[in-house]
């Protein structure tokens, strides 16, 4: 794919890609699982800790299967893809930034921010996608789509080096140690995340919604949405397999990001070995994306999809008999095309490339 | 995972179960035809 020049309103959406990408670095994949284990749930069994963190990430998972539907056809039908945007990345930015605040010990309330900043950053990303099409036209909503995903791969890489430097050097940003180091680093996703969001907010104009219909109206309008979409999901059994299908691999692939960290702490591997396995993975998972792009062209959306599903189960083996730190870095470089180059890449454009009867189905609607 | 963590003492096990997790996608995935039509009238 040749680079050329987006126009600002594009490149102002793809920035808010650079902007949340922090949170699922630093924050999601990065550092509230260490701190989570190792200082919200100092002295408590590894299972035991893995266990909340896992329900947490679960409940997270849940809810937003749940609120999605709901959210992608209020968006839809309402013309306020933009104010629900910002009002979903606010929440996801205030839970982060509360994080800094935690004591050691109180996981349930690290756990409740968590969740709040997690659904925030999902439902945002829900009504970002849905975006797309108000600062694109068709023939160019592919290229945009791709530059937001590369803004996202170097936004989110970028402030995670940096995090990373303040955790192993903690003393020469006149920090205590690398907890202090950890809880910072929320706050810069914070920050992070609310100045990159702002072009968004001054540059991006969305499509009016129906005229006449009012706030109100598009609601009731959006959640019929729900309704029909679901009375019509029943007939259409392609549609019911993909998304069904691709629920399964995505809440794997989801789990593998959310607990990885996690699993490595239990098998006794050192945060810094693990930190830097994950910056590994955003690096690998540049090039990554682009490969996996040109499979989904070359031998179409569902090849891409089985190929991550074959690879994720091979992790999976090896991950069982993970002994050495040197083995979890070759573990990161398999995983970053996988997780990176698949997850999103890949799935958008499958979803799309099913044949479903216009007018009869809302697939921006249903988002899992 | 933190469940089959916590109720077999092995974490190792976790990393194993998540294998169900990607067979059922492939499963029901493969189902979908290679020229998909709905089945809609």
């Amino acid at each position: 794919m040749r680079f050329r020049a987006v126009d600002r309103p594009a490149f102002a959406w793809a920035l808010y890609d650079w902007a949340n990408s922090a949170f699922s670095t630093t924050v999601m994949a990065g550092f509230f699982p260490v701190m989570f284990k190792q200082y919200w749930s100092a002295g408590v069994d590894a299972s035991a800790s893995s266990f909340r963190l896992g329900a947490t990430s679960s409940i997270a998972s849940l809810a937003i299967a749940v609120a999605a539907p709901v959210l992608g056809a209020l968006a839809d039908a309402g013309g306020s893809r933009k104010r629900f945007l910002l009002a979903s990345a606010w929440m996801g930015v205030t839970g982060t930034a509360a994080l800094f605040f935690v004591p050691a010990g109180h996981w349930q309330a690290a756990a409740g921010l968590f969740l709040l900043a997690t659904l925030g950053f999902s439902a945002s990303m829900i009504f970002y996608d849905a975006l797309l099409m108000d600062v694109s036209t068709p023939a160019t909503a592919d290229y945009v789509s791709a530059f937001g995903f590369a803004l996202g791969y170097l936004g989110g890489g970028l402030l995670f080096l940096v995090n990373i430097i303040m955790y192993k050097s903690p003393g020469t940003f006149g920090l205590a140690d690398p907890d202090a180091a950890a809880r910072w680093s929320f706050l810069t996703v914070a920050v992070w995340w609310t100045v990159f969001s702002i072009p968004l907010a001054r540059r991006v104009r969305e499509r009016a919604g129906p005229a006449g219909r009012g706030r109100a109206g598009s609601a009731r309008r959006g959640l019929r949405d729900v309704v029909d979409t679901f009375h019509h999901l029943r007939r259409h059994r392609v549609a019911l397999l993909f998304l069904v299908g691709y629920w399964f691999y995505i809440d794997g692939v989801s789990t593998i990001v959310r607990m990885g960290m996690d699993y490595g702490l239990a098998l006794g591997f050192s945060a810094g070995d693990l930190i830097l396995a994950l910056l590994l993975i955003q690096f690998v998972g540049f090039p990554a994306s682009i490969a996996f792009g040109r499979i989904g062209e070359r031998f179409g959306p569902r090849a891409g999809i089985y190929v991550a599903i074959v690879v994720y189960a091979g992790i999976c083996v090896w991950g069982y008999r993970l002994t050495r730190p040197g083995e979890f870095y070759a573990l990161a470089v398999a995983i970053g095309p996988s997780t990176r180059g698949s997850s999103r890449r890949s799935g958008r454009p499958s979803s799309s490339a099913i044949t479903i009867p216009s007018g009869a189905f809302r697939p921006s609607s249903v988002r899992w | 995972m933190g469940w089959v963590s916590l109720t077999t003492g092995n974490p190792r096990l976790s990393m194993l179960a998540l294998i169900a997790f990607f067979a059922i996608g492939a499963m029901f995935l493969a189902r979908i035809p290679s020229r998909p039509v709905s089945s809609a009238p």
